[in-house]
């Protein structure tokens, strides 16, 4: 008796993408695995479950896990996590990253985690409105999306820590979809 | 992201270290490293069966890499007897990948779960190829019985909020993490909670917010912590769980109940 498809199941799933900005030297990702890494538990994510992508780093959260709790908590870590990086070697290579939320079905394969949530998280981290967002606020190490329809039920007062005057609202457009989402730069840590 | 050498995709793995008492906490980094690439992986959704009593056709297990799953049995009297519950770095169903006979448990997931599926033939392939890994499964199986043991006395049909807080204790002491303000469990929402005991969603939320009230357990990062094993213990009706039975790791310098 075999109770498992070959089809997995679809799970409702908080996915973050996260990509470095500007050119390096070799492969970039691994400090950018070790950020999110060090963000992530600084953020109390140690049980989320992480995937190196061509492009950067996905991560797939636990079912049930208090979304606005990641999205406020992760992007402050990892803001606090760059910033102290880049002051520690003035000098060096200056890493700066895009960082994306959305939620939605997620299956996981051999191949790793597929579905329209991996895609679009993948599409709004990688979108030109993002990009500008960074380029536009040079200062910052930081800069984050968030799809609409996850914002719209984790604003305050929802959460204390999300407030939508703060965000820039954008409509990322890809050759399959629009998804409506606000994007906004981080300052440096208070 | 403008690289000059994208390298290729790798596959999923936890952000955190696994639990020290399961077993692919009780592997050396290589060894558990190839443990995690045996077989297929998979997504869950909760409820769902994954192993049937009395089956005598499959002889594959499951290596749980995220979620909680529970091990059910009928009882005589035609009541559902909860068995066990596993969860992050445990195997299951590896009595029948192992001895060839019939599946002693129904498994089913209490909330979504990644899962590894392995043949038995990979499994076994992958014993032969690491003693380290063979020891600690027969290890992994001796503390299943001795739980089981401790679990049939203590659990029974006791009322709900000390199987609550048996289930808590059991979590703690299998999967928490020692912080200075107490054990914090992994991850775990409340339908989870109930899917274990049998209980409605609604009658956890009322004892754990009793517990909350009297600060014998917290909620940090969404995950329960356990400030007060002492009062735990209490409502879980247990003075003392006899060593031997491997619900608390042996105190150091112990080497355990033979």
């Amino acid at each position: 008796m075999d109770l498992l498809d070959p089809l997995p199941d679809p799970v409702r799933r908080l996915c973050v993408a996260v990509e470095g900005d500007g050119a390096s030297r070799g492969d970039p990702r691994p400090p950018l695995v070790e950020v999110v890494e060090r963000a992530g538990m600084a953020a109390g994510l140690d049980q989320a479950t992480l995937q190196i992508q061509p492009t950067g780093v996905l991560l797939v959260l636990t079912s049930g896990v208090n979304e606005a709790r990641v999205v406020a908590g992760l992007t402050r870590e990892l803001g606090n996590t760059l910033w102290r990086r880049n002051r520690r070697s003035p000098g060096g290579h200056r890493l700066r990253c895009r960082l994306s939320f959305h939620q939605g079905l997620v299956r996981l394969t051999d191949d790793g985690f597929t579905g329209q949530a991996v895609s679009a998280v993948a599409e709004m981290c990688a979108s030109a409105d993002l990009r500008a967002e960074l380029a536009g606020s040079p200062s910052s190490d930081l800069a984050m999306i968030i799809s609409g329809q996850l914002l719209d039920d984790l604003a305050y007062p929802e959460s204390p820590d999300l407030h939508k005057t703060q965000f820039r609202p954008v409509v990322v457009t890809t050759p399959t979809r629009s998804i409506s989402a606000y994007v906004y730069a981080l300052g440096p840590p208070a | 992201m403008t690289s000059s050498t994208p390298g290729p995709p790798e596959g999923p793995r936890r952000m955190g270290s696994w639990p020290p008492a399961t077993l692919l906490g009780s592997l050396k980094d290589p060894t558990r490293e190839e443990m995690l690439k045996l077989g297929t992986f998979s997504q869950v959704a909760s409820g769902e069966t994954l192993l049937m009593e009395g089956d005598r056709k499959t002889r594959h297990l499951f290596l749980i890499v995220q979620g909680y799953v529970k091990a059910v049995s009928n009882s005589a009297d035609g009541k559902v007897v909860l068995l066990a519950v596993r969860s992050s770095g445990d195997l299951i169903g590896e009595f029948a990948t192992l001895d060839n006979r019939p599946r002693v448990a129904t498994v089913s997931t209490v909330g979504p779960c990644f899962l590894r599926k392995i043949s038995q033939r990979d499994f076994l392939e992958f014993l032969e190829r690491h003693p380290d890994a063979g020891r600690a499964v027969y290890a992994s199986i001796v503390a299943k019985l001795r739980h089981a043991t401790w679990h049939r006395i203590e659990f029974g049909t006791s009322p709900m909020p000390v199987r609550v807080a048996r289930v808590l204790l059991y979590l703690a002491s299998r999967y928490g993490e020692p912080t200075p303000d107490g054990v914090l469990i992994g991850s775990l929402t409340q339908p989870e909670l109930a899917a274990m005991i049998g209980a409605r969603e609604h009658s956890v939320h009322k004892i754990l917010r009793y517990m909350r009230e009297r600060d014998v357990i917290a909620t940090r990062y969404g995950r329960i912590l356990v400030k007060d094993g002492a009062a735990l213990s209490s409502d879980a009706g247990i003075s003392e769980i006899p060593p031997e039975y491997g619900v608390w790791p042996s105190p150091p310098g112990d080497s355990g109940g033979n």
